[in-house]
């Protein structure tokens, strides 16, 4: 009788491996060893500086701590909103109703283009005034004078987690919904002929049933947020002055407007502890029995 | 049946013929500039197609050299047989993709065009530049005679060279030109352009309205409004960057502090509510629609101002030379040359791009017939042609002249980190603009620029 060898499964997978351990694992370790050197683009010299960076961006208030504010308050506002927001709408496509179809076809549409072009559109969008003006526009029916969407200091960030909400609201969408059709009958109907009303069905069936995949998709959005770049680089630039910059943002300009390569890879660093940790977290939380019902 | 014996009816031979002849005439725009005369060409004793079948990739943004350059490629192409492939970005990716690819080693791009002398020292200490005298010199490659690098100005060379080499080799020059509308000074009862920075906040104030700004400049954080916008104003002030002989930061000193409120001020009152996520387009949008009634930049732009096809304001605009302060009238300098990737596995076929984009007969057409400002070769700035087209831009050439011979120059002190430390400059700026306390912001900034130095091993207090 044949036997198979305990390392047979490792061989299967070892294509698979490969791709992520070259383009992704040996690249992050080559780039957390950079964030304990003196990499620059000015200076063709890398050498060895321990912790110095880290110190550095832990240090300076203007750094590691302004900018990981900026990013808890856009992760938190973003994914907040976009968790009930999605939640609610997958619930009302889940009913019966016209134009069912339709709807559900057109929730996709933020979704089709890059995230880059849907920020550019929105930054001429929410410009003051001019031609593209389109907000500003319609506000002006209202009698409300134009509105400074991504320059005032108080509403920018804001302008910016309603841009990330009309673009990944939809991915939140379709996957509970996704869930949602998938959730077994049964339950439902022994809820009916015990005359259950809709908000027990909601809390003690529908969200426990539905509780891996909302976990899922709040990790998925977290890591989303957590590192979101493309959006604010496209509309603010982290600016005005510094009340955009997330930690990638920041790390984004110390490497490329700055030069200073390595100080960019300590902050980036940071930001991936992070998000493991966070992820961790929601995994075990996941990985809890599922609550039966 | 064969074609021949094929009879079409009338209809049908109108919308045929119709059809072939759009067809046609596409053919003939896209051969009509390969098949340009290359005689002059033809005069330099070089071979032009000794790297024919080669393909050279090149990173370019949009400004008003390339709208010309760009749609002239195939002319290159026709001349040398080498393919071009051009990735154009606007101006902020630009700079960030320029930086990723020449620090990378990976040669991506073969060509592009740095803002020299500025990029020159960031990217030259660590190698990534090759140096463009060995192409130049080598007969081979160069008819020295017939690319004549006499012709070009010497400061305009100087801007691409570093310690005895030659890392970019220039296409134009800018300097900082006030612009202002002649017709609302005259309407207001203004007369001669401001030539301190209080009189422009004076001017500027008397002009704004709901619809006009009285003063608009860039605004976002990127290297370019930290250049020519502001930087003669500054020193014309008294303010600099940095010591010259220990690279300390000075950006808050009195001086600067002075400035830099009174500019943040002048935009505050009389410029755009967004201004900080304006970059140079969203300005000339402004200012060709006749939004504007005055600004300092670039001369480059004139040519785009001035077109009647893309501004309203074209024939209303004046210009002069920049306001002044204590230390007397200033102008930033800068220009735009090609330069090499050191990494780049094409470099002759890549020198025979630049020869070709930097050559007078080149040069003379992107000037006269396109929109590239100000030429670095003295046969372009004194040809008839040129002359007789500055003369419709009211004052601008008597500007600029003066400009060229007293004013403009290089101020910046000479250090790798001086883009970085302007990028930090405008964020000051910014935060000043929005009502900080100047003083506070700038001893921050020239706190966070030291370590930057020091950092970089170029400040050791």
């Amino acid at each position: 009788m044949r036997t198979k060898s305990k390392y047979t499964p490792w061989f299967l997978v070892l294509p698979a491996l490969l791709i992520p351990i070259i383009f992704i694992v040996i690249p992050f370790f080559i780039g957390v060893a950079y964030s304990f050197t003196n990499k620059n683009v000015v200076n063709p010299n890398t050498a060895f500086v321990g912790i110095r960076n880290y110190k550095l961006i832990f240090s300076d208030p203007s750094m590691l701590w302004s900018q990981l504010k900026v990013t808890l308050i856009y992760t938190g506002s973003s994914v907040l909103i976009e968790m009930f927001l999605g939640f609610g709408i997958a619930l009302l496509l889940n009913q019966k109703m016209r134009g069912q179809k339709f709807f559900r076809s057109v929730i996709l549409i933020p979704l089709m283009a890059a995230p880059v072009l849907t920020g550019l559109m929105w930054k001429l969008m929410l410009s003051p005034g001019g031609g593209f003006a389109v907000v500003n526009y319609f506000l002006s029916f209202l009698g409300f004078k134009p509105v400074l969407w991504l320059s005032n200091p108080r509403i920018v960030l804001y302008s910016l987690v309603g841009i990330d909400v009309y673009i990944y609201t939809p991915f939140v969408v379709i996957i509970l919904l996704a869930g949602l059709q998938a959730l077994p009958e049964e339950p439902y109907q022994a809820a009916a002929i015990d005359n259950a009303s809709e908000w027990f069905i909601f809390r003690k069936l529908t969200v426990p049933m539905l509780k891996p995949l909302i976990l899922l998709v709040l990790i998925m959005k977290l890591i989303f947020s957590l590192k979101m770049v493309d959006i604010i680089l496209v509309t603010t630039r982290g600016g005005p002055v510094r009340l955009t910059r997330t930690l990638h943002v920041g790390s984004y300009i110390e490497a490329f407007n700055r030069g200073n390569t390595a100080i960019a890879l300590a902050t980036m660093t940071v930001l991936f502890v992070i998000i493991f940790v966070v992820c961790l977290v929601l995994v075990n939380v996941m990985q809890k029995k599922p609550t039966e019902v | 049946m064969a074609f021949s014996q094929l009879r079409l009816g009338k209809r049908h031979r109108w919308v045929t013929s119709l059809m072939l002849a759009s067809v046609m005439l596409v053919m003939l725009v896209q051969v009509g500039y390969a098949a340009t005369d290359l005689s002059y060409f033809e005069k330099a004793k070089i071979n032009w197609r000794q790297y024919a079948g080669e393909t050279i990739s090149i990173l370019a943004f949009t400004n008003p050299f390339w709208s010309w350059c760009g749609n002239a490629i195939p002319q290159f192409e026709k001349l040398t047989g080498i393919k071009v492939k051009p990735l154009v970005l606007s101006e902020s990716e630009f700079f960030d993709k320029q930086m990723v690819s020449l620090t990378s080693g990976s040669g991506e791009y073969d060509l592009t065009y740095l803002f020299s002398p500025y990029f020159v020292w960031q990217y030259t200490p660590g190698g990534y530049l090759e140096d463009l005298n060995k192409y130049v010199s080598d007969p081979r490659l160069t008819d020295f005679d017939w690319y004549n690098v006499d012709d070009f100005y010497p400061a305009m060379l100087a801007m691409g060279e570093e310690k005895g080499k030659q890392f970019t080799l220039p296409y134009q020059v800018e300097t900082c030109l006030l612009h202002y509308r002649k017709d609302l000074f005259k309407e207001s009862g203004i007369g001669a352009p401001p030539k301190t920075l209080e009189e422009l906040h004076e001017v500027a104030k008397k002009l704004t309205t709901d619809k006009i700004y009285g003063f608009d400049n860039r605004g976002a954080l990127a290297p370019g409004p930290m250049m020519t916008p502001i930087t003669g104003i500054y020193y014309a002030y008294g303010a600099k960057d940095f010591d010259e002989d220990t690279l300390k930061c000075l950006v808050n000193s009195p001086e600067s502090v002075y400035v830099m409120s009174l500019y943040a001020k002048i935009i505050r009152e009389c410029g755009p509510a967004d201004w900080p996520t304006r970059y140079w387009y969203e300005r000339n949008a402004d200012l060709q629609a006749g939004k504007t009634a005055m600004t300092t930049d670039c001369d480059l732009f004139v040519p785009v101002f001035e077109d009647p096809e893309q501004s309203a304001v074209a024939g209303k605009l004046g210009y002069a030379v920049p306001p002044g302060g204590p230390s007397g009238i200033m102008s930033s300098a800068g220009g735009f040359g090609w330069a090499i990737d050191s990494a780049s596995k094409h470099k002759e076929a890549s020198w025979l791009f630049i020869e070709w984009a930097t050559c007078p007969g080149v040069l003379l057409e992107s000037s006269v017939s396109g929109t590239n400002m100000v030429p670095v070769r003295k046969s372009v700035w004194e040809s008839p042609e040129l002359i007789a087209r500055m003369s419709a831009w009211d004052e601008f050439r008597e500007a600029l002249s003066a400009n060229l011979e007293k004013y403009a120059r290089v101020l910046d002190v000479p250090n790798p980190k001086n883009m970085a430390a302007r990028i930090r400059k405008m964020e000051a700026l910014q935060e000043i603009w929005m009502g900080y306390d100047a003083q506070k912001v700038l001893d921050k900034c020239a706190e966070d620029i030291d370590r930057m130095m020091k950092e970089a091993g170029l400040y050791k207090p």
